[in-house]
This record gives C-alpha cells, structure tokens and sequence, in this order.
C-alpha cells in the first residue's frame, strides 16, 4: 500500500537566493518494534527507514530514520532557491512500502 | 471411540499450553481463572486507545525487558480497555480514575482481595521498583 | 481529545532536587545515561564519546518539557557553510534504540527537523560530521511528563 505522502514549502515562493524549508508529512503509524497490543503481543516494527529527496531527478538529501521517530511523521529540509524546478520525495519502510509526493519550486 | 476422544482433548491441550503463556495479557474474566490457577497475583491493566500516556506505557514501559520479564514470571495481566461497556463496568467496580491505572489482586481465603494500585504513566526504573514492592507485599514474590 | 491531563513531574524533579542537591544536578544533564548513548555511537560511527567535540556551531532545538513521548518536535541546524557537513545524527541516551535519524544534506543545508519519540526524561544529541573528518557534538534535554487520562 503507498504511504501518502504531503509535500509543502515554506514559503510557497521563495526568492532567488533565498532559502526556504521543505517539509514532508506521511501517514504512516511508525511501528517501533518496541510497542505492546491490547492483548500484550509485540508489534512487529514497521517504520519508515528511508526518505529521499530528488530535485529535476536529482537526489540533494538523503534521511535514515529510526524505530524512535513520531507516528505520522514529519521531516523537516532546508534549501537555497536557485532555479525552478520539481521537488520529488521518496518514502520507503521496513515491509518494503513505497511513498512518493511532488511539489513544484517556483521562484518569486 | 478413541478417535474421537482425541479430537475432543486436543483442542483442551492446546487451550490448557496456550494459557500458559504468561508473555500475553488476557481479558478480565480470564485472567482471574489463571491467577486462581497458578496462585499468582494479577495485574487488572485499565488503558484507553486515546490516552497519550498508555501509548507510553505500551510502548516503552510494559516493553521494557526487565518489566515483562518480571511480569511473565510473576503476574496474570488483564487487559481491560475502557472504551468497552464491560471495561467501564470494571472500571467504575473498581473505582479507577482514569487511565493508565492497574489494580492489584491476590486471591485469599476464598476471595480476591486488592493488595495495591496506582494511576498515571511512569518511568521505567519506577514502575520497576513499584512491582517488586507490590509482587513482594502480595506474597508471591519472596521476601 | 477527551481527556484531562495531570502533570506531576514537578513535584517529583522538586523533591529530587531537594535530596540531591544542586552540585550534583550541575553536572550532568538530566535524563544522561552515557553508557547506553556509547553503545550507539560505538555501532553507527564506530566511535567513543570522549571523541566527540562540544560545538557550539551546532542549534539543537528541543522542548524543554514534553507531555507524554509520543510526538516530541526536535530541530537541528548547523553554522557551517554546506559542503562541510557530511552528516547530522541525532540521538536520545534513554530510548531503547538511542539512534532517531542519520541525515545527509548532500545539496540540502545542514538543517534537519522531525518528532520522535522518547522512552522517558531523555538528554538528546546531535553529532555533526564534517567533511574534514571531525565529530561535533551538542547535547539538549527534554523532560518527558508521566501522567493519565481522566
């Protein structure tokens, strides 16, 4: 199942030379591994473990998170505005479930 | 003949091996059935799916390995959640004012008797340090 | 959320502080378990604590007071010109996996912010490595309440 994944900048038009964040919010429970059900079976973990992000196909950053991170998680990015262009950001978890979301970089 | 008295004793096996497993918790009724069975002290856990600070026990301090160790060897955990109509019936029976909450019973003399409770999430060296109190209190511990 | 919160930490911290002491809380920060936080370092950068340097060109921005784990808001920001930081890693001495996130800025600034999740009262780190080789380190701390729901 695709995790759904939200792309937004911050601000939505930013200035050449200006840096802006990117913010990626996904739905996505975050199993840790570590966490007891109602009838005190483990959960098995099941976290998102690898966030890309691509610029016009360009991977420009790259986050390894853990079992600790929040449920329905959010990852914070920091860029210069330079050219326009395409933002892709790739999800993957543990089950080998995928996430991807776009947003478009226009300058102001 | 034969046949079928194994049929029928197989599913009791499997029901009497499966009981044994003290890793798990099990729903109220249940759980006092086993206490009563194995002379252990039972562990009445009261948690609601909305309340931050279970999550926080489930996640972190019931995990924690020196705590489900010493709950598996020592206790009977009932879990009983009370968005359920018989949780909030338990609830309100025993008096509990919120979750998390656990309440402590030992069976004595015929009856089960409330050897100790507390409400609120803790840390895991606390909550620790608060079981073996109530484990060594309700006799099923040592001295 | 239908609930109503209490908060008693503060008494407790209170009442820790009156036994303890100040000189004692000086210190180290609270909720410093080295010896849990070196076994991570050990396993995801093959290093010691003794070889990390305090930096003080490292923001690591955390709640001073968390109510309950869950959804802990933590930001990273380094004053280092991008191109000299290689990777930021964060993580929490008190969780059971200390590790939270490893983060490589490649064209990216060295900014990186999420929410995790915190077993209890946790010091958090941020080990920065630069391009040149070294590990800088900043150290915050974030009490986590303990609590329940009415």
């Amino acid at each position: 199942m695709a995790i759904r994944t939200i792309v937004r900048l911050t601000p939505a038009k930013p200035k050449a030379g200006e840096t802006f964040k990117l913010q990626v919010v996904a739905q996505h429970p975050n199993e840790p591994g570590t966490r007891k059900d109602a009838e005190g079976k483990t959960i098995p973990a099941n976290y998102i473990n690898l966030v890309e992000i691509y610029f016009e196909g360009e991977k420009v950053a790259e986050a390894r998170p853990g079992p600790s991170t929040s449920a329905n998680p959010l990852y914070g990015f920091m860029f210069k505005a330079e050219k326009a262009g395409t933002f892709t950001v790739k999800l993957k978890d543990l089950s080998g479930d995928t996430g991807e979301g776009t947003t478009k970089l226009e300058l102001a | 003949m034969k046949a079928y008295q194994v049929l029928l004793t197989l599913p009791l096996l499997a029901m009497a091996l499966a009981a044994l497993d003290f890793g798990r918790w099990y729903p109220y009724d249940a759980a006092l059935s086993l206490g009563q069975a194995h002379g252990r002290m039972v562990m009445v856990y009261f948690h609601s799916p909305h309340c931050p600070y279970c999550d926080q026990m489930n996640t972190f301090v019931l995990s924690d390995p020196q705590v489900s160790r010493l709950l598996e060897e020592r206790f009977v955990v009932a879990s009983v959640g009370t968005e359920t109509q018989e949780g909030q019936d338990l609830a309100r029976r025993y008096r509990v004012p919120g979750t998390p909450s656990f309440v402590f019973l030992v069976f004595r003399k015929g009856t089960w008797e409330e050897v100790g409770r507390f409400f609120g999430s803790r840390s895991r060296a606390q909550f620790l340090q608060e079981l073996r109190q109530i484990c060594a209190k309700g006799g099923v511990c040592g001295e | 959320m239908n609930r109503r919160a209490f908060l008693r930490t503060t008494g407790v911290a209170l009442g820790a502080l009156a036994l303890s002491g100040v000189p004692a809380l000086a210190q180290g920060l609270e909720g410093e378990d080295l010896a849990n936080l070196e076994k991570a370092l050990k396993e995801v950068l093959g290093k010691s604590f003794k070889d990390l340097t305090p930096s003080n060109l490292i923001k690591l921005t955390m709640p001073a007071i968390a109510e309950s784990g869950a959804n802990v808001p933590a930001e990273v920001e380094v004053n280092l010109p991008p191109g000299q930081v290689k990777a930021i890693h964060l993580f929490a001495d008190k969780n059971p996996t200390p590790y939270l996130v490893g983060f490589m800025p490649m064209k990216a600034l060295p900014y990186y912010a999420t929410r995790v999740r915190l077993a209890e009262t946790s010091a958090i780190r941020a080990v920065v490595e630069t391009a040149d080789g070294k590990l800088l380190l900043a150290s915050a701390s974030t009490r986590v309440t303990v609590g329940g729901c009415g």
